[in-house]
């Protein structure tokens, strides 16, 4: 209890509050401008959270993930064009409602269904980690490795279509973690002599570059469509047509409450991530209305039910990682090597360990939804000009901000050029259609997942059955198939479907 | 399919053939806990990953040429411009960082990649590549206290 007192007291610490301020700020300005994804927001963020104490660089971190996704349904809305692809489904309903000239009914609707789904999913936070690791606390390293194989498998799975390129990708991650020094006996791996190399591709690099970098590329593909982009908006922002009534509000929250139970239960398994929930989220709403047939015509109980499932996985992802070390997305993977670095290590040791981080990030989540109502609220009048913002001004910037972010890791300039040759792997990885987000969590947990099974060798005499021995290794091997065998007969039957 | 198969096929057959067998080939073998262990270990993970990466690009090889060739939208020879040229001068930027240092780099190549990206205006061309550096320049420099290449103005701080 002291120590929970003690965190609600540092968290309400104005230089904490400042930046959990900045974070939600930069989120709903990021989330806002299509192509500028909280993904790259957050990578960005974290060569700047070195410089500064545990509870200022959750802030930053934690205001900039839940406003960004809040912040993405703000151009799905005004423009057509969702700010990340989590706000996809908010475009159906939300466009429509900014046509009739009640775009700010739909965005303060988007805002307190948001803050509805982020809230039920801390509490589900608050009440499953803590439980979920002390189960975790039973695994030894042959357990450890079939969960780290389990979560690659399901993350590459998911995430990839075809699931060969999700499974490629992670195997791509995993390779890359091998560059520098093997963790246990200190050999050089791949490093052709670079004594920079040693100490790995470096987190922050990789991470700019895998998405920063080969996004700026891939937008500066067709400059030409990036000078002319505008938008196409038509709506007034008449007070009486833009307020948002208690009936309107009573008559959504079935549907926010059910988006938001399952964006909770969609962001707590690995891989799945926001996108699909905002889509289940909508799809849920229609089937239970009464008036299916107004969904897509300019629904208000639409636009609540896609924002509240997105904005319900962004507290749902870190179930996984604080209690299962297993990042749940990109973002996480991203906050999982950010709490690296402000040493504090992810997975069931954290709630013996590091409580007070535990505190700190449950009370950083309550205050950064509570920011991101206040901050949007304030910044409504100048959302058109935000989602106006030229993107070959910003891409520029951008990428400035990704060399000077890389270069600050270790004042070294091979950093910079890691960043670069990440960036080009990336660009051509989406060429090719390769999903990033396995490739990233392949590559961060891939030192562990080498550790734990080379672990498990020696103790066991190089024997691979201690893998099957094990009833809770065995179970995620079952599983990590199973996985794989389930997507592939549901991907050949949508496609019997469609033919 | 087909081409991603290949091109990860290349790389990981690359890796397993020429780059692996080479790991830990000038180190001794290292003494842990008094025993002495055989580099050749740290060998192991990188078979395993690349003979993963291996196998799933042979599948995809294998399903891609099953499968009836699409007809691939060929790339713009513009948009192929566009990318290598930003691409160029991104590179530039990043090698002469360091001698010629942020200050001067920065605005140089902010100032570029706006003519690129077609700005012509004087005012926009002026104001935000020295805004821009000036800000970040602020931002890591002096309120953080991060180091920034100082390059060729290196006596100014001095």
């Amino acid at each position: 209890m002291d120590v929970l007192l003690e965190q609600i007291s540092m968290a309400l610490d104005w230089y904490n509050l400042l930046f959990i301020l900045i974070g939600t700020l930069l989120g709903i300005l990021i989330g806002a401008i299509p192509g500028l994804t909280v993904i790259m927001a957050v990578a960005l963020a974290v060569p700047l959270t070195m410089y500064l104490p545990l509870g200022p660089s959750l802030g930053l971190l934690l205001g900039i993930y839940i406003s960004g996704i809040y912040g993405g349904s703000i151009s799905a809305i005004l423009v057509n064009a969702p700010g990340t692809p989590a706000a996809a489904a908010t475009t159906l309903d939300g466009y429509p409602l900014s046509k009739q000239g009640r775009a700010g009914k739909a965005l303060k609707m988007a805002l307190f269904s948001s803050f509805a789904g982020g809230m039920i999913s801390i509490v589900f936070l608050v009440v499953i980690a803590r439980y979920l690791s002390k189960v975790a606390l039973l695994f030894g390293p042959a357990e450890k490795t079939a969960l780290l194989f389990f979560a690659l498998t399901i993350i590459g799975v998911l995430a990839g279509k075809p699931i060969l390129k999700g499974l490629l990708a992670a195997g791509l991650g995993l390779f890359l973690s091998c560059v520098g020094s093997d963790p246990l006996l200190a050999v050089s791996r791949f490093t052709f002599g670079s004594l920079e190399l040693e100490e790995g591709l470096g987190f922050i690099p990789t991470m700019i570059g895998l998405f920063a970098i080969s996004e700026f590329i891939v937008q500066a593909e067709n400059r030409l469509k990036m000078r002319n982009y505008k938008s196409e908006i038509s709506s007034s922002f008449n007070r009486a047509e833009n307020r948002l009534s208690g009936k309107e509000i009573r008559s959504s929250l079935k549907s926010i409450f059910r988006s938001g139970i399952l964006g909770t239960f969609i962001g707590s398994l690995p891989g799945i991530g926001a996108t699909v929930a905002c889509f289940l989220g909508y799809g849920e709403a229609r089937r239970a209305s009464k008036e299916p047939e107004k969904f897509g015509e300019g629904a208000l109980e639409g636009v609540a039910a896609a924002e509240a499932a997105n904005n319900a996985v962004s507290g749902a992802t870190l179930i996984p990682l604080l209690s299962l070390n297993v990042p749940g997305d990109a973002v996480t993977a991203i906050l999982y090597g950010a709490l690296l670095i402000q040493g504090v290590q992810t997975g069931p040791l954290i709630f013996e360990h590091h409580m007070d981080a535990v505190y700190l990030i449950y009370i950083t989540l309550i205050l950064a939804n509570i920011f991101m109502v206040a901050a949007a609220l304030s910044l409504m009048p100048l959302f058109r000009r935000i989602a106006d913002i030229p993107r070959h001004v910003i891409f520029p910037i951008v990428f400035v901000f990704c060399v000077v972010g890389s270069y600050a890791v270790r004042n070294n300039i091979v950093d910079v050029y890691i960043m670069l040759g990440v960036g080009l792997l990336g660009y051509i990885l989406r060429k090719q259609g390769i999903p990033l987000a396995p490739l990233l969590i392949g590559f961060i947990l891939g030192t562990p997942f080498e550790e734990a099974f080379r672990q498990t060798l020696a103790g066991s005499g190089n024997s691979l059955l201690v893998f099957v021995r094990e009833p809770i290794s065995l179970a995620f091997l079952i599983l990590a198939v199973g996985s794989i065998v389930l997507t592939i007969i549901r991907n050949m039957r949508e496609k019997k479907a469609i033919e | 399919m087909r081409r991603s198969g290949v091109i990860s096929f290349v790389f990981a057959l690359t890796v397993f053939l020429l780059l692996i067998p080479r790991i830990g080939e000038d180190q001794p073998a290292v003494k842990l806990l008094g025993d002495d262990y055989n580099t050749g270990e740290a060998k192991l993970f990188p078979y395993l990953t690349s003979g993963i990466i291996l196998s799933i690009s042979v599948i995809m090889m294998i399903l891609g040429f099953l499968k009836k060739r699409e007809r691939r939208r060929t790339a713009d020879k513009r948009q192929i411009r566009d990318v290598a040229i930003l691409l160029l001068i991104c590179i530039v930027y990043i090698l002469i960082l360091t001698p010629v240092g942020f200050l001067l780099s920065t605005p140089a190549f902010l100032l570029t990649i706006l003519l690129f990206f077609g700005i012509r205006k004087a005012k926009g061309l002026i104001l935000i590549p020295v805004f821009v550096t000036g800000a970040i320049f602020l931002c890591f420099e002096v309120l953080m206290s991060i180091e920034l290449p100082k390059g060729v103005l290196e006596w100014m701080f001095y």
